[in-house]
């Protein structure tokens, strides 16, 4: 059975009207995405500000109400949850934030943060084999001595490793990383990455790794899905999404981003035209086709569907059997 | 390349603060030749943006201080100029462009008026018209959509991207020789990050200015720069040309840096790990800064600092295990 399984899941925002008057305008922050996660499986989640990564991990995890679809967790379906299903969903759904200095109460020592998310979720402190904040901190390289410091105490990526203890405490089945490595540096980033697949391998939980940075969703995910104003413009293995990308904002995404190496390539080459169209107002048609270099009449009149163009390789474009 | 435009040498600032001083730059050398992009690249507090705060003399002091070293622009010794001459100086030969677009303009005047500013700062005021059409034809060169219409918008109305391209209009409207970008497209998106570097690289070529382009990015410094400075811990550890620090990096330092970057290329089976945490600037060790989280320190290591030597033709490395 997937730990996740969403379908056509939509949300909106509303802001301006009412009483404070203005405009009323609409974001569809999440517009109807469909997939599914399964056991000890990382789907790399990769997209521009303002695409609706967050707004998709919130909904994942139950703490926003989606305003239409479906989310299930390990089958059954989050929005109609009893009592008890509920507190065990809670417990097994976690999430790690990109900013792990607001993230940490900072008057709370490190042992009374994990001490409280046990309690919270009625947990025990000591286990058969001993007790379980030192084994925590054992197991994400901090040392049991931590446990009386305060946060600030803590360099960035110390503290992203607090976070991600926190996260582990109720032993979850799926944990939303939302820009864990984004604020770290790239020495302290390979630490944290390195941690998070190691954690993975011995637990194995999945993730939801959410990243605008395609390298680092390439090294984590086993798939990876690319969104766009909302949508999903594709979503494909790993392997098949870098090595042969369909879509052409995937293209020009995958394009753009400067190589750590010396290429002949210029970087004026790369270049995808116009800015990002604002979510409260995305184009008719295809939402990439004010930028898209592909463009037909057809993509500014009518959105593209979501097919699957290969095994478990889904594309929104109107011209893809052109070079699939 | 003939004699460079900026030249900085043994550079050391320190910060003065209740919790003690704070070795920002330690003997840091280094120099931009005529129409060349030198890349300065290193991890969170390394002194990169001390480094180009220096060469603007823009260090607030107290609690700042140089307290050593040389900078020459363009042959002038820049820590000798009088308050007035340095603000000829900056805006007009040297501009400055930041990470955060958003700061650095003001929310309360329209961004065409604030490029008009930095212009007639400079010069003497040209008709009105004229100031106009020029501030137009700089949205234009920069590729502002609808300039005409882009002058008179307020900040809060643009993009990030076009935030940024206004900041680049602005240091470029006084045709300066030297481009200090410091994180300039850090707070973008990959799509704007590439208009906006490849924007700075054409500018770079048709006006013939140098740059020092400053960034924790080793993509986007391996894609603009001619030569490469790595800093660590407020010392230049490798200076070398992109091409050489990438395909034979020397130092340590540098080697553990590329190791530690997800590919876009290839699919790596574990990111190898510089071990140990940056040292603390307050309280240097002794010998080499990096010693402590070397494989391959030596006992020499720990007794003095290495300085940068020439171990090659053009490649330059503070190592004595490569000496
Ligand atoms: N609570 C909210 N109220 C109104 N609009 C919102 C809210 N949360 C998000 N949005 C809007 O929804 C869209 C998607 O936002 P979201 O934070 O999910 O994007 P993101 O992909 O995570 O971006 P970033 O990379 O900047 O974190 C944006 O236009 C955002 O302004
Ligand atoms: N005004 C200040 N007062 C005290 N210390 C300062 C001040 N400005 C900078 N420093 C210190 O000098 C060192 C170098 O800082 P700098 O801002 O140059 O780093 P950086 O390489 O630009 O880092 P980043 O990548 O985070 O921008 C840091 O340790 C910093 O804390
Ligand atoms: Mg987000
Ligand atoms: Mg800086």
């Amino acid at each position: 059975m997937p730990v996740l399984e969403v379908r056509n899941l939509v949300k909106h925002f509303t802001s301006g009207g009412g009483l404070l008057g203005g405009a009323k305008r609409v974001v569809r922050a999440v517009d109807d995405v469909s997939f599914t996660l399964s056991g000890n499986e990382t789907l790399g989640v990769v997209g521009e500000s303002g695409s609706g990564k967050s707004t998709l991990g919130f909904l994942a995890l139950g703490l926003l109400s989606p305003t239409a679809g479906e989310i299930r967790f390990l089958g059954r379906p989050v929005n109609d949850l009893g009592d008890r299903e509920n507190r065990e969903f809670r417990r097994k759904a976690q999430i790690v934030f990109q900013n792990p200095f607001a993230s940490l109460n900072p008057r709370m020592t490190v042992r009374d943060i994990l001490d409280r998310v046990l309690k919270v979720h009625g947990l025990p402190s000591v286990s058969e084999d001993g007790e379980v904040v030192p084994s925590l901190l054992r197991e994400v390289g901090l040392r049991p001595e931590h446990a009386g410091r305060y946060p600030h105490e803590f360099s960035g990526g110390q503290r992203q490793r607090i976070a991600i203890a926190r996260a582990l405490a109720s032993g979850p089945e799926l944990i939303v990383l939302d820009e864990p490595t984004s604020a770290l540096d790239v020495s302290v980033q390979a630490q944290v990455l390195n941690l998070l697949q190691d954690l993975q391998r011995a637990r194995g939980h999945s993730y939801l790794f959410i990243s605008h940075n395609l390298a680092v969703i390439r090294h984590v995910s086993h798939r990876v899905v690319v969104m766009y104003l909302g949508k999903f413009m594709e979503m494909a293995p790993k392997e098949r999404l870098y090595s042969a990308p369909l879509h052409p904002y995937t293209r020009a995404l995958l394009a753009s981003v400067p190589k750590p190496f010396v290429t002949d390539e210029n970087i004026e080459d790369k270049v995808i035209a116009g800015d990002i169209p604002s979510p409260s107002a995305p184009p008719a048609g295809c939402r990439f086709n004010t930028r898209c270099p592909l463009r037909t009449p057809l993509c500014e009149e009518e959105e593209p569907e979501w097919k699957e163009v290969g095994k478990e390789h889904f594309v929104r474009c109107h011209r893809v059997d052109e070079w699939v | 390349m003939g004699d460079p435009i900026l030249s900085v040498k043994n550079l050391t600032v320190h910060f003065h603060t209740e919790a003690g001083v704070v070795k920002a730059l330690e003997d840091v050398s280094f120099s931009v030749g005529q129409g060349e992009v030198l890349g300065l690249v290193g991890e969170t507090g390394c002194g990169k943006s001390v480094t180009a705060l220096s060469v603007m003399r823009l260090i607030p002091t107290p609690p700042g201080r140089i307290v050593g070293g040389t900078i020459h622009f363009d042959g002038r010794d820049v820590l000798a100029l009088s308050e007035e001459e340095m603000r000829s100086l900056r805006g007009k030969d040297m501009a400055m462009i930041f990470q955060d677009p958003i700061s650095s303009l003001n929310p309360v005047f329209t961004a065409g008026y604030q490029v008009e500013e930095a212009i007639v700062t400079h010069e003497a005021v040209p008709r009105r018209e004229d100031l106009i059409a020029r501030v137009t034809g700089l949205f234009k060169k920069v590729n502002i959509s609808d300039p005409e219409k882009s002058v008179r918008s307020y900040p809060h109305m643009l993009s990030g991207g076009m935030k940024q391209r206004v900041m680049i209009a602005m240091g470029l409207s006084c045709s300066p020789r030297l481009i200090i970008a410091d994180e300039p497209t850090t707070a973008l998106d990959v799509s704007i990050q590439a208009q906006i570097l490849s924007l700075i690289r054409r500018l770079q070529m048709e006006g013939g200015s140098s740059v020092l382009l400053i960034s924790h990015d080793l993509g986007v410094i391996a894609a603009m720069a001619q030569t490469v400075a790595v800093m660590y811990a407020g010392s230049i550890v490798e200076k070398t040309s992109v091409k050489t620090l990438f395909d034979r990096p020397l130092h340590p330092y540098t080697r553990g840096l590329l190791g530690a970057i997800p590919r876009l290329d290839v699919d790596q089976e574990r990111l190898s790990v510089i071990p140990g945490t940056l040292p603390d600037l307050f309280n240097l060790p002794r010998g080499c800064k990096f010693r402590e989280r070397c494989s391959e320190a030596l006992p020499l290591c720990a007794e003095g600092r290495p300085l940068l030597a020439e171990i090659e033709p053009g490649h330059e490395v503070a190592c004595y295990a490569r000496a």
